[in-house]
């Protein structure tokens, strides 16, 4: 803003360090997207356009055991992250709305160490945790890791919004004779939506794409999308791991996408 | 029943935080307001002036002092439940629903039927001239039009008392001028309690019924606007209002209706007891002399009472001001209104006498 020499684009070095940066992080996942359309069971050498490999992943041999899969993600997902996202907005109202209380910064390091734990330590851990109590693993012990760890995503902009909303509306509400409950869900929760859609899509997207803690719990036979790619591929890469790796990557993308946006729309229509 | 009482605030005190970093925010605040009565609390920022007021809507609690609303203590209320409504300095607007769905939502809170909601709304729109607004949301309104949605709301569930904090001070000059006359008449025309908050004097002075002068959360004056200006009764009231000279002085002798005064540079005046208390001989006082309530004449008439050295004067469109030292060592505002007498009479460096219009001298000790 105040002047040519501010911008970042005049460090020498820019633009190879972000070309580099786009490569490593993008590279990889386009060459999937297009090697998904190709016409030749092959990975590596192109045959042609074709939409073979998706009519294989929704009709093929395997096509069943993707579609249970598939399922078993989306009713996980779908039920992970509407959990986590209610657990989600009354922590952030408790953190941000009820003054002090003691362990208050306890309990802010909780909500957010599943973010900076290593992934593996929180699938041993919960792996550990449910055999000691003698939780049978299967679809419910996935669900349940899954609450678990998406409450931090569904936490953050969840607590960014309320956050950025000043505490006199809630009062004005009182003061025109509104009960506390009465004041969340005609005033408070309509303002605070944008942040719970963002934050209901972004955990759901977290736990639609989890593969470590999912393949610690899930126990023999019970699989989500993640876990059966990972098994076929175990057996060597086809072209049809691509197709359903590229509908996974839209289907993410989306949900990002959508959730950004969810984000944006609150701070258009306030003040 | 002019003179019911609305609010009887009764030795309030207030404390935020606890133990040693508590702050002090109101201290032992008894006043009584009346029913009808356009209420002002006036003081600078941090005063507690919105401290006052949150605790009469319910939302702060307080250590000590009793509130009774029309004969009934509040102190036991929860906000919710108080008839009480305030305009919030932010306005405070629901910025996802509509102005019509604004003004309503008191209503609605009280279980009103739709139909009674859709009257009212009409009616306090019309009051506010905001008809053709009801649909619109908070956005897309200007600041005043956002302010006057806030009014409306408040005053829609006909609240015993409406609470008004610092409402205009997030307006423009002259926005904020024709908001006065508004919010004037529109409690005029609706009979009221209004309490409201500023720390601005003049809009304290032009809109008020009654005036309450706070200063670091103590009660300092309260009265009408005539009173306060003419009779502050204290030194912070004094300066605080309007603009004044404070003169320190000794008390060297009083009769009954007089009291001689000799001012810090030697000189002395015969100031009236006639509307102020009588000061004991030996008193050391300020005099507090209005700008406006002196006149500049020639240095050996006999009306001079006191003589300087006109040391400056500048022209304020209206009015002239001139500062004039006094035995080398008090400077003297005094203001007349820019008359081609007035413009080119004096000038700097010469010997003037004041005339002083000594039935509004007051003399302050504290
Ligand atoms: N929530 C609070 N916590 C601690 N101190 C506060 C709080 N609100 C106000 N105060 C303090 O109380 C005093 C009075 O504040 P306030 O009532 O807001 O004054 P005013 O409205 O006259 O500017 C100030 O010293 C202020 O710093
Ligand atoms: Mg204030």
């Amino acid at each position: 803003m105040t002047g040519k020499s501010q911008d970042i684009r005049h460090y020498s070095g820019f633009l190879p360090i972000s070309l580099i940066c786009l490569v490593l992080l993008y590279g990889p996942l386009i060459i999937v997207m297009i090697y998904s359309f190709n016409d030749s069971p092959s990975i590596t050498v192109w045959g042609g356009f074709s939409l073979r490999w998706y009519d294989e992943v929704f009709h093929g041999l395997e096509a069943p055991k993707f579609k249970k899969a598939a399922f078993n993600s989306f009713t996980i997902a779908i039920m992970a992250a509407s959990t986590s996202t209610v657990i989600a907005v009354c922590t952030a109202l408790a953190m941000l709305r009820c003054g002090n209380f003691r362990g208050k910064a306890v309990t802010f390091g909780l909500v957010s160490l599943p973010l900076m734990v290593p992934e593996i330590v929180t699938a041993v851990a919960t792996l550990i945790f449910f055999s000691t109590i003698g939780f049978k693993a299967g679809y419910a012990t996935i669900l349940v890791a899954h609450i678990a760890f998406c409450i931090p995503f569904a936490y953050l902009p969840i607590a960014a919004r309320l956050q950025g909303i000043e505490s006199f509306y809630e009062e004005a509400a009182v003061d025109l004779y509104a009960s506390r409950l009465q004041a969340f869900f005609q005033i408070l929760m309509p303002l605070m939506l944008p942040g719970i859609i963002s934050g209901f899509l972004l955990a759901f997207v977290i736990s639609l794409d989890d593969f470590i803690i999912t393949n610690f719990v899930k126990g023999a036979g019970v699989e989500t999308l993640p876990t059966a790619i990972f098994g076929a591929v175990k057996q060597g890469i086809k072209p049809n791991i691509m197709a359903i790796s590229t509908l996974l990557l839209m289907l993410s993308v989306i949900f990002v996408t959508l959730s950004y946006l969810a984000g944006k729309m609150g701070s258009r229509d306030k003040g | 029943m002019a003179d019911e009482i609305a609010i009887q605030i009764t030795q309030v005190t207030k404390f935020y935080g606890s133990g040693t970093d508590s702050t002090r925010a109101l201290h032992d605040i008894s006043v009584a307001i009346r029913h009808n009565e356009f209420f002002t609390l006036l003081g600078p920022s941090g005063c507690g002036k919105t401290t006052l007021l949150r605790i009469i809507g319910g939302f702060e609690d307080f250590q000590n002092g009793e509130i009774i609303l029309h004969g009934n203590s509040i102190k036991a209320l929860p906000a919710n439940k108080r008839p009480v409504n305030t305009v919030f300095q932010h306005y405070a607007l629901f910025p996802h629903m509509s102005i019509r769905d604004n003004i309503g939502f008191g209503l609605k809170m009280l279980g009103k039927n739709a139909a009674e909601i859709r009257e009212r709304t009409d009616e306090m729109l019309d009051l506010v001239k905001l008809t053709e607004y009801g649909h619109r949301r908070p956005a897309q309104l200007s600041g005043g039009q956002q302010q006057r949605v806030a009014l409306a709301r408040a005053l829609a569930p006909a609240p015993r008392v409406v609470l008004l904090d610092e409402p205009l001070s997030a307006l423009d000059l002259k926005l904020r001028q024709s908001m006065r006359h508004e919010l004037r008449r529109i409690r005029e025309s609706l009979g009221m309690t209004f309490i409201f908050v500023t720390h601005d004097q003049e809009e304290a002075l032009t809109m008020s019924d009654r005036i309450a002068v706070m200063s670091e959360g103590e009660l300092q004056q309260v009265g009408s606007p005539e009173d306060i200006y003419n009779n502050p009764a204290n030194i912070f009231v004094a300066d605080f209002i309007g603009q004044t000279n404070l003169i320190p002085g000794i008390v060297k002798a009083t009769t009954a209706d007089a009291a001689q005064c000799q001012l810090a540079g030697g000189q002395s005046i015969e100031v009236p007891l006639a509307r102020q208390p009588t000061p004991n001989r030996g008193d050391t006082v300020k005099l507090s002399i209005r700008p406006e309530h002196m006149d500049i004449c020639q240095p050996d008439s006999d009306s001079a009472q006191i003589t300087g050295v006109l040391k400056e004067q500048v022209f304020l469109g209206t009015d002239m001001q001139f500062l004039i030292e006094i035995d080398d060592s008090i400077l003297l505002m005094v203001r007349l209104q820019s008359t081609q007498d007035s413009l080119h009479r004096w000038n700097p460096g010469d010997q003037v006498g004041i005339r002083v219009n000594i039935g509004f001298v007051r003399l302050l000790t504290s």
